[in-house]
């Protein structure tokens, strides 16, 4: 049955060669929106790390680079001025803001081994106040004032990259090209603080502990806060009075964490859409062109499919014949594609395609692709089978 | 004969309706789509707002500074002290303005938050950009100068702030500034990002002058010269002034400085392929959208042509006749294009009215913020080259194959 397909398909290259071009493109096309969606949807559904309800975060500017002496000063006075209203539950500081596309990356050599990590400044008790996870060690705090290194803490991931099962707490390192500074010594690990939103890659990542009564050159930028009860607009006034009051000269702008974050997710989802609705336009026209080809071309077979009726081939096997020519021709067309993107996880092309997502995207891809190519021949193979034996002899 | 011809492609059309919708469906959705992205590109390119004076004014809106030891760098955009010490010594540009980006504005109204987009600017920014104002004036020389708290708004805004009522010379409260309404201006689209904003004030009125010392970050600059072929010398001055002359406030930390006075089209390069040379990378940019135009196109194309070789095969009767009394080859390869070509333009016509109502949609539920899309002469210019390469291309290869038929074969009705 096979054979014969393959001969059938091979008498009529020529015609064949542009279903399968055809097929082969949609293909190719398919798989690369499928992967896109599937990866945003893995990553989508990792833990993120903290909690994001009814906070808000006050973008700090100065209007100029920072100035630690005079700057880190005032920015205390705001700070604790905060700390001070009874609404506000905690207020927390971040270098680098939350649920925005800006990192801030580095790498270190650590145990032989390049990690590239994502850190951000953050005050003592922030990450407690999100319901950042401690898993082992401590939380950095005032016990690491004034010792010999530079307290930090690591997510997770940096733990499992860097140490594999043992423990890095109090491990020390530091930059060689910098031998003036103080070495780092994790002091603690946490579950994750993936600062860049749900649709960010998970990273290493590395909290540097921020002093206010010392501050540093790069300054601070957010101050977050949470709230005992639901905020409202009504308090955002208030709140700006008051931080206006100390630093007229100072912009600040508040946003709320979740306003943010339906931002970022809108932000995806609008080019995921239309992406997704042009391949679906695509894939319609090529089925329907499928299907006509079809049609057109049983309809001048009709003499050929007359002789097998003629000769005792059931309806069933006709049928199973024409949607088999069309499968076969389109497996053939797949494993064109395949033949090319395999080459995507093989030579790792694209950051975060794994074998599991590649396997996976080319499971449903496969799917969708024949289903839609059964589906565009079971009509025309239908009407194939109407025309009676005599009738189709006779045609001429 | 060509009457001849558009009545056959006519009478094909409506023998076989599923196949004619089958075609006209494909043809009818690629154009819309390639239409919708062109012009979205067409607005981009030649606004029909502020900035449609593009073509003799170049901008500056990113700046990478790299220190000495090359170890880091800075990309974001210039900041005034980069633009009043190092691009204000420029010579051949005729005038030049300094502004800030878009900000987020907060007004409060009785309680409810509003939030607007602010830009600080000088006044020769209104000279620059042409804006279409609806009532009163843009703030003078002088009252730039003198820091006057004087505010052009946008017509949206002025509904906000304050509904019904005549808004000039009313006050309003933004970033706890207070600022007096001096002019209205039409809406701007987003594609217009040296224009846009809502509310317009003058750089003087900031509440520090902090600003002043920012080496990076925040602001833009435009260089204007009344005459197009200028632009290239400007371009070559501003770079020869970075390369050879910087000013530096700490030549240690901030030591090369890399940008460029872009076109528009440079300008979207820079930011896409993020480059980090003098040079803007617009040629990639084009090679990427060609290759994508092409690459979407050829998908349908490759449909087209077979659906096109089946129905030809099916008329292989009609063919035989027509070369058995003697009709040349070229002949039925111009009929059959003509005809794909006409039913392309049908297909056309359809996708140019999806492409439409799509664009009115995203308008009306201002998918893209003050987005205005109209069809220009260019759209259409577009639109036709399109239909007609596509027509050409999906034809051609169907009409060489009916070409090569053998009459007596062919009159059989064989392939």
């Amino acid at each position: 049955m096979l054979a014969h397909i393959t001969k059938l398909i091979w008498n009529r290259k020529r015609a064949n060669l542009l279903i399968i071009t055809e097929v082969t493109i949609t293909f190719i096309v398919l798989f690369l929106i499928m992967t896109l969606a599937l990866s945003n949807y893995q990553t989508y559904h990792q833990p993120l790390g903290f909690e994001w309800k009814n906070t808000w975060e006050i973008n700090v500017n100065t209007g100029a680079e920072w100035h630690n002496k005079t700057d880190n000063k005032q920015f205390g006075q705001l700070v604790s001025a905060l700390k001070q209203q009874s609404e506000i539950a905690s207020v927390g500081l971040t270098y680098m803001p939350i649920f925005e596309r800006a990192r801030m990356t580095n790498t270190e050599t650590i145990n032989e081994q390049d990690i590239y990590y994502q850190a951000n400044y953050v005050d003592q008790e922030g990450p407690k106040n999100w319901g950042v996870e401690l898993i082992a060690g401590r939380w950095f705090g005032e016990q690491d004032n004034g010792q010999n290194y530079t307290e930090v803490m690591i997510n997770q991931r940096f733990s499992e990259l860097a140490f594999k099962d043992i423990s890095p707490i109090d491990f020390q390192f530091s930059d060689e090209d910098k031998p003036e500074e103080k070495p780092k010594r994790i002091v603690g690990v946490f579950k994750d603080f993936r600062q860049m939103g749900e649709f960010s890659d998970p990273m290493p990542y590395l909290f540097y502990r921020y002093q206010l009564p010392i501050g540093n050159d790069r300054g601070m930028r957010n101050i977050n806060l949470t709230f005992n009860d639901k905020s409202n607009a009504a308090y955002e006034e208030k709140v700006l009075k008051l931080l206006k009051g100390i630093m007229p000269n100072w912009e600040f702008s508040i946003r709320t964490w979740q306003s943010k974050r339906d931002d970022q997710i809108t932000q995806v989802l609008i080019p995921l859409t239309v992406m997704s609705v042009i391949v679906c336009f695509l894939m319609i026209m090529v089925a329907m062109g499928l299907f006509g080809v079809l049609w057109q071309n049983i309809n001048r077979r009709t003499q050929e499919i007359g002789l097998r009726r003629a000769l005792g081939a059931s309806k069933n096997a006709i049928q199973g014949q024409i949607v088999g020519e069309l499968v076969a021709l389109s497996l053939f067309g797949i494993l064109i594609a395949f033949a090319m993107l395999v080459q995507i996880p093989l030579l790792q092309l694209v950051e975060g395609v794994t074998w599991a997502m590649f396997w996976l995207s080319m499971t449903i891809s496969v799917s969708v692709i024949l289903i839609m190519v059964v589906l565009c021949a079971l009509y025309p193979s239908r009407t194939a089978i109407k025309i009676p034996p005599a009738l189709a002899l006779h045609y001429e | 004969m060509f009457k001849n011809y558009l009545l056959t492609a006519w009478k094909v059309l409506m023998r076989r309706k599923v196949f004619s919708f089958i075609s006209l469906f494909g043809i009818s959705i690629t154009l819309a789509i390639l239409l919708i992205l062109s012009t979205m590109l067409d607005n981009f390119l030649y606004p029909l707002g502020p900035e449609k004076s593009n073509q003799n004014f170049l901008s500056i809106n990113r700046l990478t500074i790299t220190s000495k030891d090359g170890d880091s760098n800075w990309s974001s955009r210039p900041g005034y002290k980069f633009l009043a010490e190092n691009v204000a010594r420029l010579q051949s540009p005729e005038k030049m303005s300094f502004f800030t980006g878009f900000k987020q504005g907060t007004s409060f109204i009785s309680g409810e938050k509003i939030n607007n987009y602010l830009r600080r600017t000088d006044a020769s920014y209104w000279q620059i950009l042409d804006f279409n104002f609806i009532k009163g004036r843009t703030f003078t020389e002088e009252e730039f100068n003198s820091g006057t708290m004087v505010a052009v708004i946008s017509e949206t805004t002025a509904k906000e702030l304050f509904s019904e009522q005549d808004p000039l010379k009313q006050s309003f409260v933004v970033n706890n500034q207070t600022f007096q309404v001096i002019g209205v201006v039409k809406d701007i689209s987003f594609f217009e990002n040296i224009a846009f904003s809502d509310i317009w004030v003058p750089y003087t009125t900031a509440p520090s002058t902090s600003y002043k010392a920012g080496l990076t970050s925040g602001w833009g600059a435009i260089l204007y010269h009344s005459n197009k072929n200028m632009l290239k010398e400007i371009q070559s001055e501003y770079i020869n002034l970075l390369k050879e002359d910087f000013i530096s406030p700490d030549p240690e930390n901030y030591h090369t400085a890399v940008s460029g006075a872009d076109t528009p089209i440079e300008n979207l390069a820079r930011n896409i392929i993020n480059s980090k040379t003098y040079k803007s990378d617009a040629d990639k940019l084009i090679t990427l959208f060609i290759v994508f135009v092409v690459a979407f196109m050829l998908l349908p194309s490759i449909n087209l042509i077979n659906l096109n070789i089946s129905r030809i095969m099916e008329r292989s009767s009609e063919i035989g006749v027509r070369k058995a009394f003697g009709a040349s080859t070229s002949q039925l390869v111009l009929q059959f294009i003509i005809e794909n070509i006409v039913i392309t333009a049908i297909g056309g016509v359809i996708g140019l009215l999806i492409s439409w109502f799509v664009l009115v949609q995203i308008e009306i539920n201002n998918l893209i913020p003050g987005g205005h899309f109209q069809f220009s002469l260019n759209t259409y210019l577009y639109g036709f080259s399109m239909i007609f390469v596509f027509g050409l291309i999906s034809g051609a290869y169907p009409a060489y194959k009916m070409s090569k038929l053998h009459p007596v074969a062919a009159l059989k009705g064989g392939a």
